[in-house]
């Protein structure tokens, strides 16, 4: 027994040192982007609270990568998204302070909950409606691939009411989500569905509505489920589907 | 017993860690090697070259850092030429103008990567070549003494690569074929064939250069100081006091240089006032403006860059005079590079000596601006005039002839405490008094951002960043807490193209060149032969093949071989 305790703790005492040299060597050739890694850039934010409601998809902070217009990837930073301003906001626990990065400098982040998969949000350039001027969103990504689907996580004042405080009457802003869906065809082309219906999915692929309405019906899909419409476009990608 | 066993598993413990260190080391060092097409020159002539990086523990070419620097240095080890070149996968390749300035003398070629600085300077590697200067008629420098070589006998099991030519003696302007084989793995070689110099040269080969790597504790001065370069270069420098040379701890220092959009990065010195930052691509080329962020009033502080080639180490050949065959050498060589430079006849072409290079600029915002342009309004004849006028965000007060400025936050209407940050032509500038004097004549563009802004851990209360018609930038003072300097441009060269003598417009030109062939980037197969050909010139000489290089399990391998060149129209008439 005696034997055996002696062995293990030389056993032990070697594969810790093994792990901390190895880890040595890994810190050594990454220092250079751990030292040298680029700013993020931004003014100060400050947060309107008077709505009932969360204007973030998460509420609390949450360790997220970003990957910069420049190409450069930041880790572990803490961040929020604003669905009610779509932009990213950041905690800076140096300075410290919120501030909103500038959202032209970010391509693509990534919201990291210790309690869930990543998120993946990406910048692109959309018309919000049809009559609309395209503009930056950031948009979850839901499905990459010939035909690709994002998701915009908007937050909008869906009623405004009134609350009387010390004889005096305030509006009180009712927020909620209002996601759209952008459905992006491999000619780059996107399609906005606005509501989750089947029908609305079929009047913007009038040509594939006996493919579309197929797989529904063999996949038991119903489109008032956000789940079921990842799933379908995760189908499309696999079948013969045409834009035309 | 409880002692003894004790004792075995700290000593046990001991070695482990003792071991594990010594990996750790060796892992991250690495050293360099130069080959050079030759190793005598003329001054205005073009010496090729290839750099490989090589990690000493694998002996494979290493992959960590991307920039090498190559030093020129005369006899008394003044600098005569400083070279910064981008590696990719452990190797560099290009050229390197001479100037026609150089005296005649003996230089050291000394080759490097900031990451080698963690090292002593004594395993940087060196070379030593001739420069002759054409006008120099009397050629009465010192060359030197040259040492027996040793037979010492390399540890590596090399395969020699073994060079075939289809003959050993060729007639003027006539096609030469080489054929390379007898590896038993794969390599990447140079090779260089040039007409054999009448001057000794002791310069080692890549075999005998990793043969002589060594790993020593006591060779790694300053470890954690100098990173690789495995993304550019690292500008290094210290903040002081201006009398006393006190170290400032602590301090920001600012970066920016000239462009049209306002960029900026930082670094803080450690305990020791030493600060770097990551030059990458950007700036190759470029004004490099300093600046030290928020110096006290009562201070006076300034900034040292320190030189990338700065080598602390003196260079003392044991010199012997000049002989009358070197002479000879010399002379012929000049007149070569004479007559080719009066029938512009030369080897290099295609590529530009400096690569364009497009890196990331550091913007400081990438948002909606408010901007103005002055000339859409009535000229004002200064940025006084300019802030009354056409920047209501933009406040400005007068004291003692000293401006000041602020900016009015947005979100509250009311003007932020402290200065906005000043950008003239993307260069942070500390005071509003350097571009108060410009007006509409000398203003292009102005762009205000009246919030507070982040650029990473850095807060300004405002921007305002100007862009003048003609680069005032360039024609400022800068302050005394500023520093500009020029940063240097990556070296690429150009290729080594190999002329055939009868493809000529006039082939009654005299074609006479001393280098036949210079490839860096020969494939040898350890499967087949590697052929290729050339052409002789009219310069009747022997001539050496030198094959250098490294296998892809990193055994160096080095290879040389003699051929002469006769003119047999010359010959048959004697």
């Amino acid at each position: 027994m005696k034997k055996f305790l002696f062995i293990l703790i030389l056993l032990v005492s070697s594969m810790l040192n093994a792990q901390t040299n190895s880890m040595n060597e890994i810190i050594d050739s990454n220092k250079t982007d751990t030292v040298f890694h680029a700013n993020l850039t931004g003014e100060a934010f400050i947060e309107y609270r008077g709505f009932k409601g969360d204007q973030y998809y998460f509420n609390d902070w949450v360790k997220s990568d970003i990957l910069l217009s420049t190409g450069e990837k930041l880790y572990d930073i803490k961040l929020k998204y604003n669905g009610l301003l779509d932009e990213v906001i950041w905690l800076n626990t140096v300075i410290p302070g919120l501030f909103k990065i500038d959202k032209a400098s970010i391509n693509d982040f990534w919201l990291k909950p210790a309690f869930d998969n990543d998120i993946h949000f990406k910048r692109i350039k959309v018309n919000e409606s049809p009559n609309s001027h395209q503009a930056d969103i950031f948009a979850q990504v839901a499905v990459e691939g010939k035909i690709s689907l994002y998701i915009h996580r908007k937050i909008n004042i869906l009623e405004v009411q009134t609350i009387t405080l010390d004889g005096k009457l305030y509006p009180y802003k009712i927020i909620g989500p209002t996601p759209n869906y952008y459905i992006k065809m491999s000619s780059n082309k996107y399609f906005l569905m606005t509501s989750l219906n089947r029908n609305s999915l079929l009047k913007l692929f009038p040509e594939q509505k006996k493919l579309i309405a197929k797989i529904l019906n063999t996949h038991h899909l119903n489109l008032k489920i956000e789940s079921d419409l990842i799933k379908l476009i995760g189908l499309l990608n696999n079948a013969d589907f045409q834009e035309k | 017993m409880f002692l003894r066993k004790t004792y075995y598993i700290f000593l046990f413990q001991f070695i482990v860690f003792a071991l594990s260190t010594m990996n750790v080391s060796a892992a991250t060092d690495e050293r360099t090697f130069l080959q050079m097409d030759r190793t005598v020159y003329v001054g205005g002539e073009t010496v090729f070259y290839k750099l490989y990086v090589i990690d000493i523990t694998t002996r494979k070419r290493s992959d960590l850092s991307k920039t090498g620097y190559i030093l020129f240095r005369d006899a008394n080890s003044n600098p005569v030429l400083k070279i910064r070149v981008n590696i990719q996968r452990g190797v560099s390749s290009g050229c390197i103008e001479l100037p026609d300035t150089l005296s005649s003398g003996v230089y050291q070629v000394v080759s490097f990567t900031g990451f080698m600085r963690n090292i002593d300077e004594e395993h940087f590697d060196t070379k030593e070549i001739v420069i002759a200067n054409r006008f120099d008629k009397d050629l009465n420098f010192k060359l030197i003494s040259s040492d027996v070589k040793s037979d010492k006998k390399s540890n590596f099991s090399t395969t020699v690569p073994v060079i075939k030519t289809d003959k050993t003696v060729y007639s003027t302007r006539e096609k030469v074929r080489i054929s390379l084989s007898g590896l038993n793995s794969n390599a990447n070689v140079a090779v260089s064939i040039y007409e054999e110099p009448a001057i000794i040269n002791n310069n080692k080969s890549i075999v005998e250069t990793i043969d002589g790597i060594s790993v020593e504790k006591a060779d790694i001065i300053s470890k954690n100081f100098y990173l690789p370069e495995s993304r550019g270069k690292i500008i290094r420098g210290r903040v002081m006091e201006k009398t006393t040379l006190k170290i400032v701890p602590y301090a920001t220092v600012l970066l920016s240089t000239p462009d049209t959009l306002a960029n900026l990065q930082y670094a803080r010195t450690d305990s020791e006032g030493r600060f770097q930052m990551l030059v990458g691509d950007y700036y190759s080329g470029k004004d490099l403006f300093f600046t030290i962020k928020d110096m006290p009033f009562s201070q006076n502080w300034k900034i040292e860059i320190e030189d990338e080639f700065l080598l602390t180490g003196k260079w003392k050949p044991a010199l012997i005079p000049n002989t009358i065959n070197s002479k000879v050498y010399l002379i012929k060589s000049g007149n070569i590079v004479y007559i080719n430079k009066s029938y512009q006849l030369n080897n290099e072409h295609n590529k530009d000596s400096v690569l364009n290079l497009k890196g990331i600029c550091p913007q400081v915002y990438n948002c909606p601006v408010n901007t103005v342009y002055p000339a859409d309004f009535v000229s004002l004849k200064d940025f006084r005039e300019i802030a009354v006028e056409l920047l209501p965000r933009v406040l400005l007060s007068n004291q003692n002839n000293k401006y000041s400025a602020r900016v009015i936050n947005a979100a509250i209407s009311s003007p932020f405490q402290q200065a906005p940050a000043i950008f003239m032509d993307g260069v942070f500038v500390d005071d509003i008094n350097k571009i108060i004097s410009l007006g509409s004549d000398r203003i292009k563009k102005i762009e205000v951002l009246s919030s507070e802004r982040i650029i990473g851990d850095i807060v300004f209360q405002g921007i305002i960043s100007i862009t003048t018609k003609s680069n005032e930038i360039l024609k400022s003072k800068p302050a005394s807490n500023s520093l500009r300097v020029k940063n240097d441009n990556v070296n690429r060269g150009k290729d080594f193209v190999i002329i055939n003598p009868y493809a000529l417009k006039n082939k009654k030109i005299p074609y006479l060149i001393q280098v036949l062939y210079w490839n860096p980037d020969l494939q040898l197969s350890s499967t087949g032969n590697t052929d290729f050909e050339f052409y002789t010139s009219d310069n009747t000489a022997d001539f050496i093949i030198r094959v250098e290089g490294i296998t892809e399990d990193g055994i160096p391998v080095s290879s040389s071989s003699t051929f002469k060149v006769i003119n047999r129209v010359n010959s048959t008439n004697k």
